[in-house]
């Protein structure tokens, strides 16, 4: 478990220039959770604290129990693996493999078990073809989905991602995100912090949102998504799905609201075969 | 690992006061100045008297802190200066003048970048009469000090992200450690320059032909007042050189 308890946070030291203020949350083994906010909240800054990056100002990180001020980055990093925004700036390796093996060889796995990795996760990722290939060569795509595989391939216990799609074309974003339910659904802990309400509300059932370094709402994503002016304060937009919610409520059509997206897909499904069409129209 | 917090210092913070609005040749002119004078006294009393005036800048300008920051930073370097001297000179005094000179030269550097943008630089350079080609080159150089160690300090996160252990074993494993993140910031830098350079090109720029600066530098009284002051000042000093006065005996 991962667990923040009255976190405070400045770059500078100060505490009247906080960039996280009482920040307080535990993220259980299997969860998985999304973190939205404004630009400028603080959600880069919070996960940089998983694994042991920053250090708190004031408060305790915990990492399976693991104070992080008491342990170093390539501790935490071995069971908590982060990918940054635009991650592909990173690369530096002649090829794919290398670049996937990176992290395997700092953990201090040998040679064949890397092999066998990066085999595995090249297969995973699709990019199997690309194994002797430079990394600079791949598309944008291709790209971030080594850059996420090359953090995976150590099976961390815990996967933060940052802004993941950030960048991404509609293709790539719907592999990125099939790879991420993935792991979702093999129970592993994933955190992923988004501007992207759509695929929130489509894949997650936990969210939390950030305000100028507070945490000002912690709970189910179906009831942050029903309160725009929450969401309106953050710069957020409401999901396709919970203007159609309202719209139909509205119109006394449906009479409860949505439990979740399949809920929604469900429900919505019933309606159109509820329709009666007239065939003379 | 240290984060790399250079771009804290350098990067230019405007401050509502007398010395941030001099017209930057002025600033210049009187920082070479200083330079040149650091240069020329001899004598560790005069240079010691020197950094008055240079910390009443820095005080007046409120910049001191970071003033102070700079020098902290660089006292190793300043130590190394200061032993290195006096194990070849065997004198105190002889071995203070280039430690003096060092930070005479620096406050003279700080006082400049502290308070004057990249932008007020390149355009007193074009003032100058300096080539667009090499001001823009200055003032580019300049502004990118802080992009590039936001762009170091995010590859060390990420690469530490990765299990990389910056600070372990000797000076060539060291080195080695290391690679995983000049290698990208070498890459991106490339990038951003190529990036940078195509669009100053679509948005008109060539450095050949004629063109209007966008901001119209005037001398003002405080302008002329600042600069005679300071003349007045280093003067006096290079005359109590020339007359061989000391005011401290070592």
């Amino acid at each position: 478990m991962i667990s923040v308890e009255g976190l405070y946070f400045s770059y500078t030291g100060r505490m009247d220039d906080l960039v996280l203020d009482n920040v307080s949350l535990e993220i259980r083994e299997g969860e998985a959770l999304a973190i939205l906010g404004d630009n400028g909240a603080g959600k880069t800054t919070l996960i940089k604290h998983f694994n042991g990056l920053l250090k708190p100002t004031k408060g305790v990180v915990y990492v399976d129990g693991v104070d992080t001020r008491r342990a170093s980055v390539s501790e935490l990093s071995a069971k908590v693996g982060v990918v940054f925004q635009y991650p592909e700036k990173m690369f530096f390796n002649k090829t794919v493999y290398d670049e996937i093996a990176f992290g395997l060889r700092n953990f201090g796995y040998n040679e064949k078990t890397i092999e066998r990795i990066v085999d595995n996760v090249l297969s995973i990722f699709w990019l199997s073809k690309y194994k002797y290939e430079s990394p600079f060569s791949l598309s944008g795509g291709e790209q971030r989905r080594l850059a996420i595989a090359s953090v995976i391939a150590w099976n961390p216990k815990y996967i933060i991602l940052d802004e993941p799609t950030a960048g991404q074309d509609a293709i790539q974003r719907e592999l990125i995100t099939n790879l991420i339910n993935i792991f979702i659904e093999r129970g592993k802990t994933v955190v992923i912090v988004t501007h992207d309400v759509e695929y929130v509300a489509e894949n997650f059932k936990r969210v939390i949102l950030m305000d100028r370094g507070r945490i000002i709402y912690d709970g189910e994503v179906s009831d942050l998504f029903r309160r725009r002016s929450l969401l309106e304060r953050c710069n957020l937009l409401q999901p396709t799905i919970y203007k159609l919610e309202s719209r139909l409520i509205e119109d006394g059509i449906l009479k409860d609201g949505f439990r979740d997206f399949r809920d929604a897909l469900r429900k919505i499904e019933d309606l159109i075969k509820s329709v009666k069409i007239d065939e003379e129209d | 690992m240290r984060r790399i917090n250079i771009a804290r210092f350098l990067e230019f913070e405007y401050k509502d006061n007398i010395i941030f609005k001099l017209d930057p040749r002025v600033k210049l002119i009187t920082s070479i100045l200083y330079m040149v004078l650091a240069i020329v006294l001899n004598d560790v009393s005069l240079l010691a008297i020197m950094l008055i005036p240079l910390i009443v800048i820095t005080l007046l300008a409120r910049v001191l802190v970071k003033f102070a920051k700079s020098m902290l930073t660089l006292s190793p370097f300043i130590a190394l200066i200061l032993i290195v001297n006096y194990l070849t000179l065997n004198s105190l005094t002889g071995s203070l003048i280039p430690v003096l000179r060092f930070i005479l030269f620096l406050a003279a550097i700080d006082i400049f970048f502290f308070t004057t943008s990249p932008d007020d630089f390149g355009i007193s350079l074009e003032y100058m009469r300096l080539p667009l080609s090499i001001s823009l080159s200055f003032m580019l150089a300049l502004r990118f000090i802080p992009t590039m160690a936001t762009l170091v300090n995010d590859i060390l996160d990420a690469q530490l992200s990765r299990g990389l252990k910056i600070d372990q074993g000797g000076f060539m494993k060291r080195i080695k450690n290391i690679m995983p993140v000049i290698i990208p910031v070498i890459i991106l830098s490339i990038k951003k320059s190529i990036e940078v350079a195509e669009s100053l090109e679509v948005r008109g720029l060539n450095p050949y032909s004629k063109h209007t600066p966008y901001v119209e530098l005037n001398i003002s009284k405080n302008d002329i007042l600042f600069l005679a002051i300071n003349i007045i000042i280093i003067v006096s000093l290079v005359m109590l050189s020339i007359l061989n006065i000391r005011f401290f005996c070592f």
